[in-house]
């Protein structure tokens, strides 16, 4: 236990914050103001976690995560105060294991770090558990005999008829469906204006899922068609 | 050294292919000529002159004749195709005659007086081309290269000449051209005239008297006894190769001796049309029963001579003699054209041959020449087509006719007597040899015009014709402007042509008699009726005379009207110049109202419209200026606010942290801890507001990227009213929507569109009067989907504000909820993705319309869903156009 967590940002007021709300959590955490600073930590303290800004001095969090990348596969969020979908996805693509904008909710921040903790060392090593009855997606797997939802390793409690949505989305991960068709699907009867129905639901199932159920990444609207499970 | 030979090569092929084909087409029409007249046996070998069906003409008339001589009826056997130099009372018979030989009767004439018949041998005519001089055509006044004086010089020695000749040969009469018929008086007149011929030896038995002879061995013992003698052995068998023996045997039948031998005169005994001899003692033509006693001799020689028989007593008529001497002539003339006309033929197969070997060559000089015909312009081209051809066509009109004539008529006139007495074969030759030239000339402007179509086609040089055209004006001020004066040039030109045609007309008029025949006969035979000239001399001293001065007024009339044309057609080019600068100014005026700012207006230096160009550009250096400076500050102002923006996000990063810190702080006494909410909400806000900013300066700049689709409008309000279920059902408004349930397709980001419709319900929620009803209508207007909110305001509404302006708001000093950038961002987004947003307030009633035309439900994913619902609401699972299979829960 007492996972040690790499906090990097130039402003030490929020580092500092970010350490405090943290250690709340109980994690250990090592503070870095830069880049270079983070290097040098990295190489000298065994770290589960790295939580990094962008734009530092010396050596930007980018161009760090790259250096980090080259040796080490520990879970990396990067901050940033750029907004812009083009640069969550340089990021990502970067090596970045999530995203986080700034100004960001303190506990989504601390509900990250959680499910990133979690996948690393307790599901990084048994990957290899994928069975026919399981379909993984991201931090969310579904193991279709016990009809359960596990997010970062964890169940969900659903409701059945949650359960059903969830079955129907993650076996269809990335295709659109209609809320009629969930509908029909789900309560197995014609449907009649079943948007708010569904919507309900789907919210419901986000507040349980999601780490931040106002900007969802698992079930998606996808407006004016329909709803999906993003394919992770 | 390479490019010389390539230069040498091309220039040696075409020359090769132009002269090959040049006497390939001349030499054509002679041999056609040739073989029409001769056969081909013209090209094989010498021909023998008593082969063929004129001299066997001659022989069976000469034959005749002599019988009626030996039965004492007098034949006639003379020219009668001209009477024009004939004596008056002659006249009257030989109209008889005429008619009588019409009629196909042979008629007795009888007359007084006894001829004195002399004659005169002449020299045989040194060169076999040249002899047509003497042949007693008239040469035209075209052959004296139209010069008048040499021509009468001419005809005034010709006229002596033959006086001369005629005093030589003792004839009275000297008027020689115009000459026509002869008349013999009675049978020894006739053979007194015979006797003089040098050519055809013969001799006349009745009733076995010996009645007439040339043969000079019994010449004088005419009226003795004929004991059977064969009078060949009288003439050396060298010189007289062709005898003819008839009757001799008694058995009313000819018998013929050439070179020695026997001829067949017969055939088959029966005489038709294509019998070869024409003489009595055929199955169904036999000699009459006065005829049974008499016996003709004849013999021919094998050189003819040429001689001249003149009578002084009867018309003044001279007359050559020796038909036959014209018939080998012309026979060897002929004989000698085939012989050059084979040269030629030759030489022209060697030089194509010499140009399809070197076609490549030849080719590139086709395609040079193309070339340089494309460096002309087209109007000049025309013009000198037309005239060549017209030329040509007028000049060898003549010949070409007379070249037709001929060959319909058998060739050569080879079966018109005339023809030999005339001795003008050479002329009719030549003609057709003329003829030839003159296709040659039409088929190398026709040539010369396909190349010139092959490689030029449509991109031809045409200053004239592309200055009266209209079609490549774009605006109607320009056609205008160009019409005004395109007919006035149009006039000019067409009157400038009708004068040249008229000048060229009249030239080739002076030039040539033939024009004038043909065209006084057949183009302008109405109009100069009255003054044609037949006689070539007199028409050329006509037009020498008269026209000088009626030429020099033509001139002079041709000059004016050429400045005055050339002077329309400068102004017409001004003028279209003008046009083309409007047009260019018009162009540029358009370009400037629909924004395209680049590029300047470049008329030439000259022009009218100079100082309009000028001003146009100015206002569009302004204008580019004005939207470049705006541009600039639009960037600007959105790079101000994205960085304004994010260094707001980081010390408000901090200050939301550390108010998460102090809501976890535990001992805090409770008023602190509402400070604290109080904290959180407000820095909540402040975040929004900045996201909002940040987002609404970039869909103003037009920098938001959008991803289009078409997605159902219907559904869109659904999910967002949905979506936004817990904070209607929180306010204590009613929602009222009136949505439809078929699908209202249209062209959006739906992410933004979402937006949109949040920010208006939220709107809505804000800002309605409590207890009151929000409208929200889905529904279809001119094609387009139009979505409207209405609400109730709570505080009252001035007309002015214009609500979309960002950090306007209905009541200024509310200051819970939104960032006062709602509507801005509603408006801005629903721009973005091609929509129009409107604000309307009729008293409290705020009403919000958002537009989007409509878009055709072929779009994929929509389909998919649509597809995919109707499979599963069957129990099928997954469509094909479906990406992932649809599996069931």
């Amino acid at each position: 236990m007492n996972e040690c967590v790499l906090v990097v940002d130039d402003d030490r007021e929020i580092v500092k914050a970010i350490a405090l709300l943290l250690e709340k959590e109980g994690y250990r955490v090592v503070k870095a103001y830069d880049g270079m600073d983070a290097l040098r930590i990295l190489a000298e303290t065994e770290v589960q976690l790295i939580i990094m800004d962008v734009m530092m001095p010396k050596l930007d969090g980018l161009s760090a995560m790259m250096k980090i990348r080259e040796r080490k596969n520990l879970p990396i969020i990067v901050l940033s105060a750029k907004t812009e979908d083009t640069d969550k996805i340089l990021g990502l693509s970067m090596g970045a294991d999530d995203y986080v904008a700034k100004p960001f909710n303190p506990q989504e921040l601390a509900a990250r770090v959680k499910s990133q903790l979690r996948r690393y060392t307790t599901l990084g090593g048994i990957h290899a558990m994928n069975e026919e009855d399981e379909i993984e997606n991201g931090r969310l797997c579904y193991r279709m005999k016990e009809r359960t939802l596990y997010a970062d390793g964890e169940p969900v409690r659903l409701t059945a008829t949650e359960t059903k949505i969830i079955e129907l989305l993650m076996r269809n991960r990335g295709r659109i469906f209609p809320a009629e068709e969930i509908y029909e699907r789900v309560w197995e009867e014609p449907s009649f204006s079943p948007e708010n129905t569904v919507m309900v639901h789907i919210r419901h199932i986000r507040e349980k899922i999601e780490l931040n159920p106002k900007d969802p990444e698992y079930i998606k609207v996808v407006w004016g068609i329909g709803y999906k499970m993003e394919k992770k | 050294m390479d490019t010389k030979w390539k230069k040498s090569r091309i220039i040696i092929s075409f020359l090769a292919f132009a002269m090959g084909l040049t006497i390939l087409v001349i030499h054509l029409m002679s041999a056609a000529a040739l073989l029409v007249a001769c056969g081909e046996k013209v090209f094989a070998g010498p021909l023998d002159y008593q082969e063929n069906g004129e001299f066997r003409w001659i022989i069976s008339n000469r034959l005749s004749d002599l019988l009626g001589v030996a039965t004492g009826s007098l034949i006639v056997s003379a020219d009668y195709n001209y009477n024009a130099g004939m004596a008056e009372k002659y006249q009257e018979q030989f109209d008889k005659v005429l008619n009588d030989i019409e009629d196909g009767l042979i008629s007795d004439i009888v007359t007084e007086g006894a001829a004195e018949v002399t004659v005169a041998k002449l020299p045989a005519t040194e060169q076999v081309a040249g002899y047509n001089e003497d042949a007693g055509r008239i040469p035209s006044l075209e052959e004296f290269g139209g010069n008048v004086d040499d021509y009468l010089n001419y005809l005034g020695e010709r006229q002596a000449h033959y006086e001369e000749l005629s005093a030589e040969a003792k004839t009275i009469d000297g008027s020689y051209y115009g000459s026509g018929s002869y008349f013999y008086t009675d049978e020894k007149d006739y053979m007194a005239n015979m006797a003089k011929d040098l050519n055809i030896r013969y001799a006349v038995i009745y009733q076995n008297k010996l009645l007439y002879s040339n043969i000079e061995a019994y010449e004088e013992k005419a009226g003795e006894a004929w004991n059977g003698e064969d009078y060949t052995k009288a003439l050396d068998a060298k010189a007289y190769n062709f005898t003819l023996w008839f009757n001799k045997a008694g058995d009313g039948k000819a018998e013929i001796v050439k070179d020695g031998r026997k001829e067949d005169v017969y055939g088959d005994g029966l005489y038709t049309d294509a019998s070869r001899w024409q003489v009595p003692g055929y199955a169904n033509y036999k000699l009459g029963d006065k005829a049974k006693d008499a016996v003709i001799f004849l013999a021919v020689a094998k050189n003819p001579q040429r001689y001249l028989v003149a009578n002084e007593k009867g018309s003044g008529y001279a007359s050559y003699g020796g038909s036959l001497y014209y018939l080998k002539t012309n026979i060897d003339y002929l004989q000698y054209q085939a012989e050059w006309t084979r040269h030629f033929l030759g030489a022209a197969a060697v030089l194509l041959l010499i140009a399809f070997l070197m076609r490549k060559s030849r080719k590139q000089a086709a395609e040079r020449i193309g070339v340089f015909l494309g460096k002309l312009c087209l109007e000049i081209k025309l013009v000198l087509f037309v005239i060549l051809f017209l030329a040509v066509a007028v000049k060898g009109w003549g010949a070409f006719s007379e070249a037709v004539w001929y060959f319909g008529t058998g060739g050569l006139g080879y079966y018109n007597w005339d023809v030999y007495l005339g001795g003008d074969i050479a002329w009719q030759y030549t003609r057709i040899a003329m003829s030839g030239a003159y296709l040659a000339i039409i088929f190398w402007l026709i040539y010369l015009a396909a190349l010139d179509v092959r490689y030029n086609g449509k991109k031809q040089k045409k200053p004239l014709i592309d200055l009266l055209k209209t079609k490549d004006l774009k605006y109607p001020i320009q056609k205008r402007l160009v019409r005004r004066q395109r007919l006035t040039l149009i006039a000019e030109l067409v009157l400038l042509t009708l004068f040249a045609a008229a000048f060229v007309l009249y030239a080739l008029l002076a030039q040539n008699p033939d024009a004038v025949d043909i065209l006084s006969n057949e183009v302008l035979g109405h109009i100069y009726e009255t003054t044609v000239v037949e006689d070539a001399a007199e028409y050329g001293l006509a037009v020498s005379t008269v026209g000088t001065p009626f030429l020099l007024v033509m001139e002079v009339v041709f000059a004016i009207l050429a400045v005055f044309t050339a002077l329309t057609a400068w102004d017409l080019k001004k003028n279209r110049r003008l046009a083309m600068d409007i047009g260019a100014l018009s162009e540029q005026i358009l370009a400037v109202r629909e924004g395209n700012l680049t590029g300047e207006l470049t008329l030439s230096e000259d022009t009218d419209l100079r100082e309009a160009a000028d001003n146009l550009n100015q206002i569009q250096k302004g204008l580019e200026t004005a939207l470049t400076e705006r541009v600039n500050s639009e960037r600007m102002k959105v790079e101000l606010v994205t960085n304004v923006s994010h260094d707001i996000k980081t010390p408000l990063t901090s200050i939301i942290s550390y108010v998460e810190l102090l809501r976890q702080e535990p001992d805090l006494p409770q008023h602190v801890k509402e400070y604290v909410q109080i904290l959180g909400e407000k820095s909540e806000r402040l975040k929004n507001i900045v996201q909002d900013v940040f987002e609404v300066s970039k869909a103003a700049s037009g920098q938001l990227p959008m991803q289009m689709e078409v997605l159902d409008l219907s559904k869109l309000l659904r999910q967002t009213l949905a979506d936004m279920s817990d904070q209607i059902s929180q306010s204590t408004l009613v929602m009222r929507t009136t949505i439809p349930e078929t699908p209202v397709s249209v062209l959006a980001d739906g992410q933004r569109l979402y937006r949109v419709f949040q920010n208006l319900l939220q709107n809505a929620l804000h800002y309605s009067l409590e207890g009151s009803r929000v409208y929200l209508t889905l529904a279809e207007e001119d094609g387009q989907a139009v979505v409207r909110v209405k609400n109730t305001s709570s505080v009252e509404l001035t007309n002015s504000k214009d609500f979309t302006e960002r950090f306007v708001r209905g009541d200024a000093s509310r200051t819970d909820g939104g960032s006062g950038l709602g509507l801005s961002i509603a408006k801005s987004f629903t721009e973005a993705c091609g929509g129009k947003l409107t604000v309307e307030t009729d008293a409290d009633l705020f009403t919000v319309t958002v537009r989007f035309d409509r878009a055709e439900r072929v779009h994929g994913r929509e389909e998919d869903t649509t597809s995919a619902a109707g499979a599963s609401a069957s129990g099928t699972t997954g469509e094909p156009t479906t990406q992932t299979e649809v599996e069931s829960v």
